[in-house]
C-alpha cells in the first residue's frame, strides 16, 4: 500500500490530503506490512500541511495502524521539518526512539524576520505545556507584535479559544498540537488532534434534529451551541473566532470526521470531504485592521446593567 | 483589602485549571470577609469559559451588591472588560 502525499500540501489542497489518508483512521491495530508513506513529490507546503503529515505519522505508530512502513521523503520536506521543529519529532518515530513529550523539551520559537511558533503538545496531564506556552512562547508573540495592542489581544483572544477549545475536548492520549506562523501582515495559527472530534461530541448533542455531518460543523460556529452544556461551556469559543475572521477578512477552516467549515473572508461554507479522526483548526488573522470582542456585534454591554467595580 | 495579582496566571487565561485555581484564591479570601482587589493588568485575555467560570459563578453566588461592594477589578482592558461581562451574562441567563 502506498499513501501518496500530494505535491503541493497548502491551504486549499487540505481536501484533497485527506481523501488521500482517510483509510489509516480504520487500520488500527492492523499492523498492515509493506506500506510505503510517499513524500518525495511534495514541493509546497505550509504550516497547516506540515502538521497534519506530523499528525497522520503519530497517530499510524500509535495505533500500530503498520508493520515497519517507508516513509520516503525528499530534501524539500526535510528542510520544512526543520523550519517548522517537526525533524527531531519526525525522527524519534524513525528511529524508534523515545517519543514522549521530552522530544517537545528542545524546540524553541524562531524569531527572524517572521516567527513560527514550534509544535507544542496540549496536555493536560501535567503543568509542562502551559507554562511553555505561557512563559516562553506568548511573550514572544507580545514582544514581536507590540507596535500594535489591538493586534496582540485579537491574536491572544483567538488563541484563548483554539486553547481552551482543545484542551477541554481532547482526549488525553490523542496530543493536540498547535503552530502559529507569523509576520506583521498575518498570524497563522493551526491546531490539529486525532480525539473524538467535533462531529461526535457535538452531534450527541444535536441528535435530535438529525443533522448531517456538515450541519453540525456548521453549528458549531453558532453562538451558544456547545457539546457541553449546563456547564460552563457556553458555545462562545468558535463564535467568537468566526466573527473575527468575518470582521478582519481572514479565514477560519475546521475539519473534522468527513465534513469541512470554511469562512473565507466572510464566505462561509461546508461540506463534506475526506475522514479525519478528531478536529483541525486553521487561522489566518491579517494584522492590518485587527478586530476584537468589543468589535464584534451582540458583543457591546455600554448600556449594561452589571454592577462591576472597575478602577 | 487583600490584594489578588493575577499577573503569574497571564498573559492569557484559557484553561479549566486555572480558572479553579484562581476563583478559589479569590472566593477564600471573600469568605474571610475581606474585601478583595484583583489586578488584571497582566491579563491580556481570557477564554469566555474562564470569565464565566472565575466572574460569572462569583456574580451569582455573592449577588450583585456584594460582587460590587468586595471585588475590585483594576488595571482591566476594554476588551478583558468585555469579556468578562460576557462571562457574567451568560452565568446569569442559566
Amino acid at each position: 500500500m502506498i499513501i501518496e502525499i500530494p505535491k503541493i500540501l497548502k491551504l486549499n489542497d487540505i481536501a484533497t490530503f485527506l481523501m488521500r489518508i482517510e483509510k489509516v483512521f480504520s487500520m488500527q491495530e492492523k499492523m498492515e506490512p509493506n506500506v510505503i508513506i510517499d513524500l518525495t513529490k511534495i514541493k509546497k507546503t505550509s504550516v497547516l500541511g506540515i502538521l497534519l503529515i506530523y499528525k497522520l505519522i503519530d497517530y499510524t505508530y500509535h495505533h500500530n495502524c503498520f508493520k515497519r512502513p517507508n516513509l520516503n521523503v525528499n530534501e524539500f520536506i526535510k528542510k520544512e521539518w526543520h523550519r517548522y521543529g517537526f525533524f527531531e519529532l519526525i525522527e524519534s518515530y524513525v528511529s524508534n526512539k523515545d517519543i514522549s513529550e521530552n522530544s517537545y523539551k528542545g524546540l524553541r520559537i524562531h524569531v527572524e524576520d517572521k516567527f513560527i511558533i514550534a509544535p507544542q503538545p496540549l496536555l493536560r496531564k501535567d503543568n509542562y505545556s502551559n507554562k511553555v506556552l505561557k512563559d516562553k512562547f506568548l511573550p514572544k508573540i507580545e514582544k514581536y507584535y507590540s507596535h500594535d495592542d489591538k493586534a496582540v489581544s485579537m491574536i491572544f483572544l483567538c488563541l484563548s479559544e483554539v486553547l481552551l477549545n482543545f484542551w477541554e475536548h481532547a482526549v488525553e492520549d490523542t496530543k493536540s498540537i498547535l503552530v502559529a506562523e507569523g509576520n506583521k501582515q498575518v498570524i497563522e495559527i493551526a491546531c490539529a488532534d486525532t480525539g473524538n472530534g467535533i462531529v461526535s461530541t457535538l452531534g450527541k448533542t444535536l441528535h435530535a434534529q438529525n443533522y448531517s455531518k456538515q450541519q453540525i460543523l456548521k453549528k458549531s460556529v453558532e453562538k451558544g451551541v456547545t457539546s457541553k452544556s449546563m456547564t460552563n461551556h457556553m458555545g462562545y469559543g468558535l463564535w467568537i473566532l468566526d466573527e473575527i475572521i468575518k470582521l478582519t477578512n481572514g479565514k477560519l477552516h475546521i475539519y473534522s470526521q468527513g465534513a469541512f467549515y470554511r469562512n473565507d473572508m466572510g464566505n462561509k461554507q461546508s461540506g463534506e470531504c475526506g475522514f479525519w479522526q478528531g478536529a483541525i483548526i486553521y487561522l489566518s488573522l491579517p494584522l492590518r485592521n485587527p478586530k476584537t470582542l468589543s468589535d464584534i456585534e451582540g458583543c457591546n454591554f455600554e448600556n449594561d446593567k452589571l454592577q462591576i467595580n472597575w478602577i | 483589602m487583600e490584594n489578588i495579582d493575577l499577573k503569574e496566571y497571564g498573559p492569557i487565561i484559557s484553561d479549566k485549571e486555572t480558572g479553579e485555581v484562581i476563583y478559589n484564591l479569590i472566593i477564600k479570601e471573600i469568605k474571610n470577609s475581606k474585601k478583595v482587589s484583583i489586578n488584571l493588568g497582566g491579563i491580556k485575555s481570557m477564554a469566555t469559559f474562564c470569565a464565566k467560570q472565575i466572574f460569572g459563578k462569583l456574580y451569582v453566588e455573592l449577588g450583585s451588591e456584594v460582587f460590587f461592594q468586595n471585588i475590585q477589578l483594576e488595571n482591566a482592558s476594554d476588551d478583558l472588560k468585555t469579556i468578562i461581562k460576557i462571562g457574567i451574562k451568560s452565568a446569569l441567563d442559566e
